[in-house]
C-alpha cells in the first residue's frame, strides 16, 4: 500500500471511530437495576403522615405536677384491641395504594364485572371503595376496621342486619343475626367483631372511656403502604416451599413486623425477631437458601423475569432478628399484566 | 546475469548533512567486494541504502536486479549489521529460529545446526546471548545472515571482536561462499582482512567513489621493486629501506633488467625480487590524501 | 502471516522478560492469597457467613451467592479494567522502542518482512499478553470464588474482555507515540495521557458547559469526540461484572469504536514508519 494511503486509511478509521463510540454514548451508564424502595424505616411523609393523623385529643393530666399522658391519637390505632402474641395486626393503606402505580395499572386491567361490582358496592352503600377508603385494618382476635368517608354509607344495606342503636358519643352498634357485630363511628369508621364486647371495646377506646397508652400497633410502625405485625403463617404462604422451614419459622419468629411501599416498584420489608438468636439466625439462613433454590429453579425453567425478581430477595441478619426484604419491580408487574396496563395514549 | 548490485548517482542527504554525494557502483555476481573509507565516508549508509533500510535522496539502485524494497529480493539477501543487537534473554537457537521463520524457510532445524557448527557455536547453541562475548555475537550475526543459503551476503564489519583464529574461519566461511557462487559484499576497517578476503575493492570517501575494480588493478601502477641482495650495495637508483631490503623504480620490464644489471655489475648478488605492490592501507591514504 | 510470526516474537520476548513473569505470579499469588483466606458457608446457593483470614464468621446478608457477590465483582473489575490499563501501560511501553533499537530494527528491516507487517505484529503480540493479564486475572478470580461457593459467575471474565479491548485503543497510541519518538518513557506517557484524557472525554458533556468561551467549548467538544471514553466503558464493565443489565448495542458501537481508534493509530504508525530511515 503506498505511504500514502496508511495515512488516509488512519483518517477514515479514525472518524469511523468517533462516529461509533460518539453512537454509543447513549449508552445509559447507570444501574440499569431498578431501585427498589424498601420500608426499612420511616420517611418524612410518613412522619407527616402520623402527625395529621393524630385527630383525637390527649387526656390532660390529673394534676398539674402529674407526668403527661401520652395517648394514641390515631383513632384508626386507638381502636384496634391490645394485641396478645401470634396476633395479627395490620393496616393496609388503601387510599395510597389505590394511587400508587402498581394500583393503577391494576385498575386498567380490571375487566367489565369487576367494574360491575364496584358500581353494585356503591350504589348499595353509598361508599364508592376507590374513593371513600382510607385505611383497612386487619386486628387482633379477628376484628375488622375500616376508616374512611362513611357520611354517605347506609347501614342499612348489610345484610342480615338485626338492630342497631347509638352508643357513646358518635358511636352506632350494629347486631347481626348471625352473632356478629359491627360499628361505626363519627362517619369516619366502621368495626366489625366478633362479639358485642369487642364492637364496645373499640367504641370505649375511641371515646377515651377505655385508657389506652399504647395500641395493638404502635406509631413507630405505622409507616410504608401496608405495615403491622403477622403471623408465621402468612409469611410461610409467602414463601418458596421448603423442608422444615414452616416449622422453623413457627418455633423461631416470634414477631414478624411486615411493611409495603407501594410509592414506586413493589417493595416488602419483614422484621422477623425471636427469643433464640440461633433458631433466628437459623431461620434466615433457611429462608435465604429457600429464596436461592428458588431462583436457580426459575433460572434452570428459563423463567428469567422470576429469576430476576428474586435477584432482589435478601435476608439481612441483625443479631436476634432478621430482615427479609422482596421486590417486585413494576416492569415485572406490567409485563405480567400485559398491554392494559398502559396508560391510554393522550388525544 | 543481472549485476548484484547497480548503484547509479545515489544521494542521501541527512537533514543538513550529505552522507552519499553520487554513488556510482556496480558489483558483478560471484564477486567478493570490500568497500573501505574513513570513519564517515559514508559506508553505512549505503550498504543501508542497498537494503531498503534508507531511502535515497537521489538517483537508483538495484539488488540482485530487483528493488531493494522487493520482499522476493531480501529472501536472497544475508545481512550482517555493524552492530546487531540481540535479544538478551534468546539462545542462539532461539533466535536463528526467530529470523529462518521471518525468512519464511521451511523446516530450519538442520540448516541452523549445520550453521551453529559452521561458526563455531555449536556448544553455546542454548546460551542465552546475554552471557555472549562480543565475538559470538558476531559469529551469530553471520550465522543469521547465512540462514537460507542467500544470493548476496552483505556484512558490515563481519569480524569486528573476532580473534585472529576465529578471523580466519569467517574467512574460510566466505571463501567456501563465494565459491558456492554467493556474492559478498563487506565493509571493513580491517584492511588486512579485507585484503585477503575480497578480490575487488571500492574507495568511498566523501559519500562518493573513487575508485573500485579488481585488488590487483589498483596496485598494479606501481613502479616500485622490491630487491634483496647477499650483502649490502651501493649502486645508483637503489635506495636502502633500512631492513636489508632495496626498492627501484621502473616503468617497465626493460627499466628494470637494466637496473638489475647494474646492481649484478656491482658485484650485487640478488637472493629475492618482487614488485612493491601497496597494501590497502597505502591505496587509500593514496587515494584521499593524509 | 509474518506480522503473526513478529507476534510470536513479541510473545516469546515477553516470556522471557522476568518482571512480566513476576506480574503474573504476583496476580496468581494475590488469587491463591483470596482463595486460602476467604472462607464461605453457602446454603443451597445462598450465602450465609464469610470469615476473612480465619477470623469470625460475620453474618452477611443471605441471598443467592451470585447476587451477593456482584458487588465484589464490581469493585474487582474496576481494580481490573483501571489497575490494568494504568499498569498495562507502564509495563508494556517498552516493547515497540526495542524493536526500533538501533542493531535490531536494522537487521529486521533487511529481512523480507514488510514494515507494516513490523509493527502489526507488534501491536497484536502486545494486545495478546494484554488480553491474557486481563483474562488470566478476571478468570482467575471467577474461578476462586466459584471453587469457594460453586457459582461459576463468567461476567467478571466479560468485564475483563472490555479491558483488553479498550488497552487495544491505548497500546495503538503507543506504539505510533514509540514510532515517532523512540522512548519507552514517552510510550508510556502516550499511554496514560490517552487513559486520563479517555475519562475526560467519557464526561465531555458534563465537563463541556464550564468553558465560559463558545470558542473553547467547540473545540474542547471536537477534540474529545475522537478520544475513546474510558470511564464509560470502565463503567460498563462493571455493570456487566455486577450482572446488571446494558444496553449491548451501544456497547458493541462503543467497543467497536475502540478498536477502530486502535488501528487507526496503528496506520498513522505505519505510515510514519514507512517514511524512516534508520
Amino acid at each position: 500500500m503506498k505511504r500514502l494511503g496508511w495515512l488516509l486509511l488512519a483518517v477514515v478509521l479514525l472518524v469511523a471511530a468517533a462516529w461509533l463510540m460518539r453512537g454509543g454514548e447513549s449508552v445509559d451508564t447507570g444501574p440499569k437495576r431498578t431501585d427498589v424502595h424498601l420500608p426499612r424505616r420511616a420517611t418524612p411523609d410518613d412522619v407527616k403522615r402520623m402527625h395529621r393523623r393524630r385527630t383525637l385529643l390527649p387526656r390532660k393530666p390529673a394534676s398539674p405536677d402529674a407526668p403527661p399522658i401520652v395517648e394514641v391519637q390515631d383513632p384508626v390505632l386507638r381502636a384496634l384491641p391490645p394485641r396478645g402474641p401470634g396476633d395479627d395486626a395490620v393496616v393496609v393503606e388503601l387510599n395510597a395504594i389505590r394511587h400508587s402505580p402498581a394500583a393503577e395499572m391494576f385498575l386498567r386491567c380490571m375487566d367489565e364485572d369487576a367494574k360491575q361490582k364496584l358500581q353494585e358496592l356503591r350504589d348499595k352503600f353509598g361508599v364508592d371503595p376507590l374513593q371513600d377508603l382510607d385505611r383497612f385494618v386487619l386486628g387482633p382476635n379477628e376484628t375488622v376496621l375500616v376508616s374512611g368517608d362513611f357520611a354517605d354509607f347506609d347501614t342499612s344495606a348489610l345484610d342480615g342486619l338485626k338492630s342497631q342503636a347509638s352508643y357513646g358519643d358518635q358511636g352506632t352498634l350494629l347486631e347481626y343475626a348471625d352473632g356478629q357485630y359491627a360499628a361505626t363511628w363519627n362517619d369516619e369508621m366502621v368495626i366489625f367483631a366478633d362479639s358485642l364486647e369487642e364492637a364496645q371495646g373499640a367504641l370505649d377506646r375511641l371515646e377515651g372511656r377505655t385508657p389506652v397508652t399504647e395500641s395493638a400497633l404502635p406509631e413507630s410502625a405505622a409507616y410504608g403502604e401496608a405495615y403491622g405485625y403477622v403471623g408465621p403463617e402468612l409469611l410461610a404462604r409467602m414463601l418458596p416451599p421448603r423442608d422444615g422451614l414452616e416449622e422453623q419459622l413457627l418455633a423461631a419468629a416470634q414477631d414478624i413486623e411486615l411493611h409495603l411501599d407501594t410509592r414506586s416498584d413493589v417493595g416488602a420489608v419483614f422484621d422477623v425477631r425471636g427469643d433464640d438468636p440461633a433458631a433466628v439466625e437459623e431461620l434466615g439462613v433457611m429462608i435465604g437458601a429457600a429464596l436461592s433454590v428458588a431462583r436457580i429453579k426459575a433460572r434452570t425453567d428459563g423463567d428469567d423475569e422470576l429469576s430476576q425478581l428474586l435477584d432482589m430477595a435478601k435476608v439481612i441478619p441483625d443479631g436476634d432478628r432478621f430482615r427479609l426484604e422482596m421486590a417486585v419491580p413494576l416492569d415485572y408487574l406490567r409485563k405480567q399484566l400485559g398491554a392494559c396496563a398502559e396508560p391510554p395514549a393522550a388525544p | 546475469m543481472d549485476a548484484a548490485l547497480e548503484a547509479k548517482g545515489i544521494e542521501k542527504i541527512f537533514k543538513n548533512r550529505r552522507a552519499l554525494a553520487g554513488v556510482d557502483l556496480v558489483v558483478p555476481r560471484g564477486t567478493c567486494f570490500g568497500l573501505i573509507g574513513v570513519n564517515g565516508a559514508g559506508k553505512t549508509t549505503f550498504i543501508k541504502t542497498m537494503l531498503g533500510i534508507v531511502r535515497p535522496s537521489a538517483g537508483s539502485i538495484r539488488v540482485l536486479g530487483g528493488a531493494p524494497e522487493d520482499i522476493d529480493v531480501r529472501r536472497r539477501i544475508g545481512y550482517l549489521p555493524e552492530r546487531l543487537a540481540l535479544p538478551p534473554a534468546w539462545s542462539a537457537t532461539t533466535y536463528l529460529t526467530s529470523i529462518a521463520r521471518l525468512k519464511r524457510l521451511p523446516r530450519p532445524r538442520e540448516e541452523i545446526d549445520r550453521l551453529l557448527v559452521c561458526v563455531g557455536l555449536a556448544s553455546a547453541r542454548d546460551v542465552k546471548t546475554r552471557a555472549f562475548s562480543k565475538g559470538m555475537k558476531q559469529r551469530l550475526g553471520l550465522a543469521a545472515a547465512l540462514l537460507g543459503r542467500p544470493e548476496l551476503l552483505v556484512l558490515d564489519e563481519p569480524t569486528d571482536g573476532v580473534d585472529p583464529l576465529g578471523r580466519a574461519e569467517v574467512r574460510e566461511l566466505l571463501r567456501e561462499e563465494q565459491a558456492r557462487g554467493t556474492t559478498v559484499f563487506l565493509n571493513s576497517h580491517l584492511l588486512s582482512e579485507t585484503e585477503r578476503i575480497c578480490d575487488r575493492i571500492g574507495i568511498l570517501h566523501a559519500g562518493a567513489v573513487l575508485r573500485d575494480g579488481p585488488i590487483e588493478a589498483l596496485a598494479a601502477q606501481s613502479t616500485r621493486w622490491i630487491v634483496r641482495f647477499a650483502e649490502p650495495i651501493d649502486v645508483e637508483g637503489f635506495t636502502s629501506n633500512g631492513d636489508g631490503n632495496y626498492h627501484v623504480e621502473a616503468e617497465d620490464p626493460a627499466a628494470l633488467d637494466e637496473a638489475l644489471a647494474r646492481a649484478r655489475g656491482a658485484g650485487g648478488l640478488i637472493v629475492a625480487l618482487r614488485r612493491d605492490v601497496p597494501d590497502l592501507e597505502s591505496i587509500l591514504r593514496g587515494e584521499v590524501g593524509g | 502471516m509474518t506480522a503473526w510470526y513478529v507476534a510470536l516474537d513479541v510473545l516469546r520476548e515477553a516470556a522471557s522478560r522476568r518482571w512480566l513473569l513476576a506480574l503474573f505470579a504476583l496476580i496468581a499469588a494475590l488469587l491463591i492469597t483470596v482463595g486460602l483466606s476467604l472462607e464461605m458457608r453457602v446454603v443451597d446457593g445462598a450465602l450465609a457467613a464469610v470469615k476473612l483470614f480465619g477470623q469470625e464468621e460475620r453474618e452477611v446478608t443471605v441471598q443467592a451467592v451470585d447476587v451477593a457477590l456482584r458487588p465484589l465483582f464490581r469493585g474487582v473489575s474496576f481494580f481490573i479494567f483501571f489497575g490494568g490499563l494504568f499498569f498495562g501501560a507502564l509495563v508494556t511501553a517498552d516493547f515497540a522502542p526495542s524493536l526500533l533499537a538501533p542493531g535490531r530494527i536494522e537487521h529486521l528491516l533487511s529481512l523480507p518482512v514488510r514494515r507494516a507487517s513490523l509493527l502489526l505484529g507488534t501491536y497484536v503480540g502486545v494486545l495478546i499478553i494484554a488480553a491474557v493479564a486481563f483474562l488470566f486475572a478476571a478468570g482467575g478470580f471467577v474461578l476462586v470464588l466459584g471453587v469457594k461457593t460453586g457459582a461459576y459467575v463468567a461476567d467478571l471474565v466479560y468485564a475483563g474482555l472490555l479491558g483488553a479491548l479498550t488497552f487495544a485503543a491505548l497500546y495503538g497510541a503507543m506504539l505510533t507515540c514509540a514510532v515517532f519518538v523512540r522512548s519507552a518513557a514517552a510510550s508510556a506517557f502516550a499511554g496514560l495521557l490517552l487513559f486520563a484524557a479517555g475519562i475526560v472525554a467519557s464526561f465531555r458533556y458534563e465537563i463541556s458547559p464550564s468553558f465560559s468561551s463558545d470558542f473553547a467549548r467547540q473545540v474542547f467538544e471536537w477534540v474529545t469526540m475522537f478520544l475513546p471514553p474510558v470511564a464509560t466503558v470502565g463503567q460498563l464493565a462493571m455493570d456487566i461484572a455486577a450482572s446488571t443489565p446494558v444496553d449491548s448495542g451501544a456497547l458493541a458501537r462503543t467497543m467497536g469504536g475502540m478498536v477502530l481508534f486502535g488501528v487507526a493509530m496503528v496506520a498513522l504508525g505505519v505510515w510514519r514508519f514507512e517514511r524512516m530511515d534508520f
